[in-house]
């Protein structure tokens, strides 16, 4: 019995050795907030996924970005991915502001990555504002704050420029038990993007080197690099912000003047890394074999001759492929004719086009290369159009005069004329800056009042974040043939 | 000692048992000459390139127009069927050897099998397994007693290139479509760019080109010891491993075929370059288990017997991956082989739990029976702040045949019970979570120290008769209330810090499950016996409490959760089905004169039948807003499954009827193949003009894939799941084997004979509950016939 009982003890001892390990697990695989903001170092580190998380809310596939192309006449696709077939309906519809509606999550993935870069910044100046130094003796302090004052003003212009209305937070405001009524108008929220903008610019006096793979660029990115950006988004979110031209006429052309002249003087590159961290795949989508096509507006643009809209009938007649020899070059550099349509007849001739856009193949074919997210050509149109409105239409001519129109395109001068000098500038928007920021050509067809009636002129706040505010459905919406108010849905367009 | 060796070996053939309708004919206008041309279709105001035999072709100019009526039925040059191309007959085969022997205070028992399922997609290898076992126990003395039990379990699978896109792009392809074309740049066989008019993948090139295996090793074992210490007390010590080792592979070699421009031709592909993706992940699970086991001596009429016992657990699992594309080098499949390495991932996770329970069962003159069950839970799975709970059950049963007889009736016992039970969260559930990437991070989800298991409280009711020497009954009838249920509840980023989401105890989900089981025997002597076993069983849960907003969840978001809704509900969006509901959204100007009920039972405008004009209206709520609407419930209202077991002689049979009455399924692949004109009922070829529909039609239920009520089918079925006929020769019965053989079996068994369903999609059994849903990517269930012959020595 005795030995029965030391074996039981021996037994007994082999199993509840275990007892010893603890039900306190650490979780390995994600960090959480102290890890986060432990140090100076780490905070630099997380300060460095700021643009990234703009870039990829911007030009990721997941987000606005085709359907915006396609709703402007810029770019053609039927397929229904990503809300593009029912944002280019022909006579347009309604967006629709559904949590179940399939294509949903595309403003709220745009939404929540700016938002995502505004808290992130937010909890960054936060940490720093709290005492934590960045590098040797708060070195590089200055860098880190301005970055991030850029990554907010850049995000919360995304959310003007796109949104009815959105909710201004940083590290001192916030907004205990958020409702919609707590959001703010686009115009309040470009006011605060440019106002950190501002700020940005003012801490860039100062001599700092972002590292290259902040902001996805071929070396590192100086202070003077990053100035000249934050005063060109400050250019294109006060250029871009009007719903119609009666907003247009109110913009302040000499502050973007002011913002464009500083602005950047070389394309600001984003080099793809072979569909990692960066890749522009909206733009991929935009011009891949089978998917977008050049809209027929635009090819309008790049030769007269050939008309601007496919009409929805079997009986029209093919467009033969362009022969003007005063056609803008780059019809031939940039664009490709196609001799067969991939899209559906099925869903609509006026989707079709005999032209896609080739210029960035050999970058889009493995996702490897430069993509332009800001061109000095962007800027360039900026600085001419603020000398256009105010009075100055010889030196816009001249910026136009010297820029792609003529150094690509190969067009005459453009006189110093306002009609003709925003007849250049729109065809600019369309055909050099094509795929490369967001919904520039969406803008620029906006303010204008050319965006084909019921398109929406902004979206609504993401059905699934009103459904967490706990709205009742249904919830807001633009667009569609009942609500032509040239306010929140264009009453106008260009045919 | 005395020993026994079993050997069986099986094969089988297993083919698809049902194919998808698909459209054969198409709305395009046709070429003057079309029927010369017999490779492919020939469209009007399309010029081809000489010798052009199929698949994307820059050479051809202008586009397919469609034909004024809309109709699907223009027809294609040539009309293949492409699934049957596709999915061939594949084998399997099964290889079984067992050894048993007991000798003196031992025994063991030993087995190897061998199985291998090549599946029915071609150029893909499908699942081999190899399962290793060996038993043993040993009785050291009268009071100890030492077991292992020991599995080693191999596995290796091919998976077809690709993924389940291949699944989509088989029934997308038009049928005069040659998925056999060579590629016109290098020569590859199954030319990617396929069709011409369309952009969706060879599906043959898929399976032929990208390799995907994964290998894992699988070993559990168990070691225990039991010790009596009196006859009332002993103990049981148990220790259990598992351990899983899993690797899986993606290969692209260099020359892969993509589609995209920059390749330098003309045809609007380009190589890839090649991708190597790797992932490895390591499971070892470890249970330790000590019972103290007590049976004191039965006190007059009443036994009573108590276990007391400790479980320990701990898990381990852990995983990395390594993805890069572009190879330096041409046909080197190694991550050495690529300039830099594009992403890479690992984890790992341990999951412990500790348990005490108590047991006490009383058995009071072997009719009154009770038992009492109480468990402390602690787990690292539970927030920091909560972190273990307690269970218990009670039960009691009265076999009430020992007092009362009942003619007819051997036994009747009644049973009830009481208990609870948790559910455990997902590992990091409770912590609060930032999301990294590459070394860059972003807010993910917000912690919950105070995160706790569900609550389940069951109360379960039965009865178990036994009547006429030859039936048995089990009803139970169950009734669960779960509170505290994980929800993700969404968050507002920017006033929580960026966090997106949080995990909550938060909801009331209550079930009521009825199931009922009956067997009846009824014959049993020498030469014959028959036995039927009929298992009915019925399911209904509802949301009973949500103190979040009511969300849409579940796939593509089908789910309306909110309160008071039975999970499972399927919710869309709707169309007019009668003048009356017409006449509540009339479009200013518009009568209920201007609208007719069509021959599929929907509204249209009247007199539109037939035309472009012809198309189904959304049905709008009071609101005037778009109905969202339950349309259907994945819940079946019940299922059966009905077996019977035959004997005669050397002869057996066995078959198994499953039913399933009611529970929808979304087909989302029905709404898919209509985007493209694909979908069978859109086939308008061999109808009468009256009955003829213009794409239109249907193209409005396509809706961009907006889930609504038109693609809600009914997934009812009857199944013969199984038939098997055996017979059996005794080794006496062998001419020069009766000495070696004992027993000679052979089978025939069929799975997935037959069914009987209206579901239009490969087979009704797809999806789940949880996911009702008919997506794109799924393997189609198999018909598997095979043939077995089994020796026991």
């Amino acid at each position: 019995m005795k030995n029965k009982f030391l074996l039981f003890l021996s037994i007994g001892v082999l199993s509840f050795a275990s007892c010893k390990k603890t039900l306190d697990v650490q979780n390995d695989n994600q960090p959480d907030f102290k890890k986060v903001y432990a140090s100076g170092e780490d905070v630099y580190n997380v300060a460095g996924g700021l643009f990234n998380a703009y870039y990829n809310g911007t030009h990721s596939y997941s987000g606005m970005n085709m359907f915006m192309t396609v709703s402007s006449d810029n770019a053609s696709c039927s397929w229904g991915n990503q809300a593009m077939r029912d944002m280019s309906w022909e006579p347009r519809r309604e967006w629709n502001n559904a949590p179940n509606y399939p294509y949903q999550a595309t403003t709220k993935y745009t939404f929540d990555q700016m938002y995502s870069v505004i808290n992130t910044a937010s909890n960054v100046i936060k940490a720093m504002n709290g005492g934590v130094k960045i590098g040797v003796n708060g070195a590089d302090d200055n860098l880190v704050k301005a970055y991030s004052r850029f990554c907010m003003g850049i995000s919360y212009g995304v959310l003007a420029l796109n949104f009815d209305k959105a909710f201004i937070v940083d590290e001192k405001t916030t907004i205990p038990g958020a409702k919609l009524s707590d959001a703010k108008s686009y115009k309040v929220v470009a006011a605060a993007a440019v106002g950190y903008l501002n700020e940005a610019v003012a801490l860039s006096a100062s001599s700092f080197s972002i590292p290259s793979t902040w902001m996805g660029t071929a070396g590192a990115v100086s202070n003077t690099t990053l100035k000249a950006m934050a005063n060109s988004f400050i250019a294109r979110i006060l250029a871009n912000n009007a719903r119609n031209s009666t907003e247009l006429a109110a913009t302040d052309w000499a502050a973007v003047k002011a913002a464009a002249d500083a602005g950047v003087t070389a394309d600001f590159n984003v080099v793809n890394d072979g569909y990692n961290r960066w890749y522009a795949d909206a733009g991929d989508y935009l011009t891949y074999p089978g998917w977008g096509v050049t809209d027929m507006y635009v090819v309008n643009k790049l030769d007269p001759n050939i008309a601007p809209h496919w009409k929805d009938d079997a009986t029209f007649p093919t467009p033969l492929k362009s022969t003007n020899a005063n056609a803008d070059k780059r019809l031939a550099t940039d664009f490709e004719y196609v001799p067969s349509n991939w899209l559906q007849a099925v869903r609509g001739y006026y989707h079709w086009s005999i032209y896609r856009h080739k210029r960035y193949d050999d970058i889009y074919a493995l996702g490897e290369g430069p993509l332009p997210e800001l061109m000095k050509a962007e800027n360039d149109l900026y600085r001419a159009e603020a000398r256009a409105y105010t009075s100055d239409l010889a030196g816009a001519a001249a910026i136009i005069n010297a820029g792609t129109r003529k150094t690509r395109g190969g067009l005459a001068d453009v006189a110093a004329d306002l009609a003709a000098i925003r007849t250049a500038i729109h065809a600019e928007r369309h055909i050099e800056l094509y795929v490369t920021g967001m919904g520039l050509q969406f803008y620029e067809m906006r303010k204008r009042d050319l965006l084909q009636a019921g398109t929406p002129l902004h979206w609504p706040v993401p059905a699934k974040t009103q459904e967490t505010l706990a709205e009742t459905l249904p919830f807001y919406t633009f667009g569609g043939p009942t609500r032509l108010d040239g306010v929140n849905t264009s009453n106008k367009g260009w045919r | 000692m005395a020993s026994k060796v079993t050997v069986r070996n099986e094969v089988g053939f297993q083919q698809i048992a049902n194919y998808i309708d698909l459209a054969e004919n198409h709305a395009f206008e046709l070429a003057s000459d079309y029927a010369t041309q017999k490779l492919y279709t020939k469209y009007a105001g399309v010029t081809y390139p000489a010798n052009y035999a199929g698949g994307y072709n820059p050479g051809i100019v202008g586009s397919r127009k469609i034909s004024a009526d809309h109709y699907l039925d223009n027809p294609f040059a040539i009309t293949k069927d492409l699934q049957k191309e596709f999915f061939g007959t594949g084998t399997n085969m099964t290889n079984y050897v067992a050894v048993s022997s007991r000798y003196a205070k031992t025994n063991m028992f030993a087995s190897f099998e061998n199985n291998k399922q090549t599946g029915i997609v071609q150029n893909t290898n499908g699942y081999a397994r190899q399962n290793f076992r060996l038993n043993l126990d040993h009785q050291i003395a009268p009071w100890l007693k030492l077991s292992a039990t020991n599995l080693v379990i191999n596995t290796r699978t091919q998976y077809p290139g690709d993924g389940g896109g291949i699944f989509f792009n088989i029934v997308l392809a038009e049928p005069d479509n040659n998925l056999n074309l060579a590629n016109p740049v290098d020569g590859q066989p199954y030319y990617l760019r396929h069709n011409h008019w369309s952009n969706e993948r060879n599906p043959f090139y898929s399976t032929w080109k990208n390799k995907r295996d994964d290998v894992s090793q699988r070993w559990i074992g168990n070691y225990s010891a039991n010790v009596k210490f009196t006859k009332w007390a002993s103990l049981d010590v148990a220790h259990t491993i598992e351990s899983n080792n899993y690797h899986y592979t993606s290969y692209n070699p260099y020359d892969t075929w993509t589609v995209g421009n920059g390749g330098g031709n003309a045809y609007g592909i380009t190589y890839t370059k090649g991708n190597l993706y790797k992932y490895f992940d390591h499971t070892m699970n470890q249970n330790t288990q000590a019972t103290l086991n007590l049976a004191p001596k039965k006190y007059k009429d009443l036994s009573v017997k108590g276990k007391l016992s400790y479980l320990f657990e701990d898990k381990f699992y852990e995983n990395f991956e390594v993805y890069s594309s572009q190879f330096a080098v041409r046909d080197l499949p190694t991550m050495e082989n690529f300039t830099t390495i594009r992403d890479a991932g690992s984890q790992k996770q341990t999951i412990r739990a500790r348990n005490y329970f108590g047991v006490i069962s009383l058995d009071y003159k072997d009719r009154y029976l009770l038992d009492a069950m109480y468990r402390y839970d602690g787990s690292s799975l539970f927030g920091s702040e909560a972190r273990w709970a307690n269970y218990y059950r009670v039960s009691g049963a009265y076999r009430l045949s020992e007092d009362v007889k009942i003619p007819g009736v051997d036994e009747f016992k009644l049973r009830a019970a009481h208990g609870t039970a948790g559910l455990r969260p997902g590992f990091n559930w409770q912590y609060e979570t930032y999301n990294i990437s590459n070394g860059v991070t972003s807010p993910g989800q917000k912690g919950n120290k105070n995160l706790r298991p569900s609550q389940t409280a069951e109360t379960e009711f039965g009865i178990d008769v036994d009547f006429l020497k030859k039936f048995n009954l089990q009803v139970n009838y169950a009734k669960s209330i779960t509170e505290d249920q994980f929800l993700n509840v969404p968050l507002i980023p920017f006033v929580n810090d960026g966090f997106t989401s949080q995990f909550q105890n938060a909801g009331t989900v209550e079930s009521k499950t009825l199931e009922i089981t009956l067997g009846a025997n009824w014959v049993k002597s020498k030469n014959f016996s028959w036995n039927t076993n009929v298992v009915f069983g019925q399911t209904k849960t509802v949301i009973t409490e949500l103190p979040v907003p009511s969300y849409q969840s579940g796939p593509d978001g089908l789910f309306f959760i909110k309160k008071g809704e039975t999970y499972g509900a399927i919710y869309g969006y709707d169309w007019v089905r009668s003048l009356d509901q017409m006449s509540k959204q009339l479009p200013a100007g518009k009568s209920i004169a201007d609208y007719e009920v069509n021959n599929e039972g929907y509204v249209i405008p009247k007199g539109s039948a037939g035309s472009l004009l012809e198309k189904p209206i959304k049905l709008n709520d009071a609101n005037g807003s778009l109905a969202f609407v339950k349309m259907g419930s994945g819940l079946p209202d019940f299922t059966m499954g009905i077996s019977n077991n035959i004997s005669y002689k050397n002869f057996t049979l066995y078959f198994l009827f499953d039913i399933k009455s009611g529970g929808d399924v979304y087909n989302r692949k029905s709404q898919w193949l209509t985007r493209d004109n694909r979908n069978g009922i859109m086939d308008m070829g061999g109808k009468a003009a009256s009955e003829k529909k213009a794409y239109d039609y249907y193209q409005t239920f396509y809706d961009v894939n907006t889930n609504n009520s038109y693609w809600v089918e009914d997934a009812s079925f009857v199944k013969l799941r199984e038939l098997a006929i055996g017979y059996t020769v005794k080794g006496s019965e062998l001419p020069g084997l009766s000495k070696v053989v004992k027993t000679m079996n052979a089978r025939i068994i069929g799975r997935n004979l037959l069914t009987f369903t209206k579901y239009s999609g490969y087979d009704p059994e797809v999806g789940s509950i949880r996911s009702p849903f008919d997506d794109t990517g799924s393997y189609p269930n198999y018909r598997n016939v095979a043939f077995s012959l089994s020796f026991d020595f």
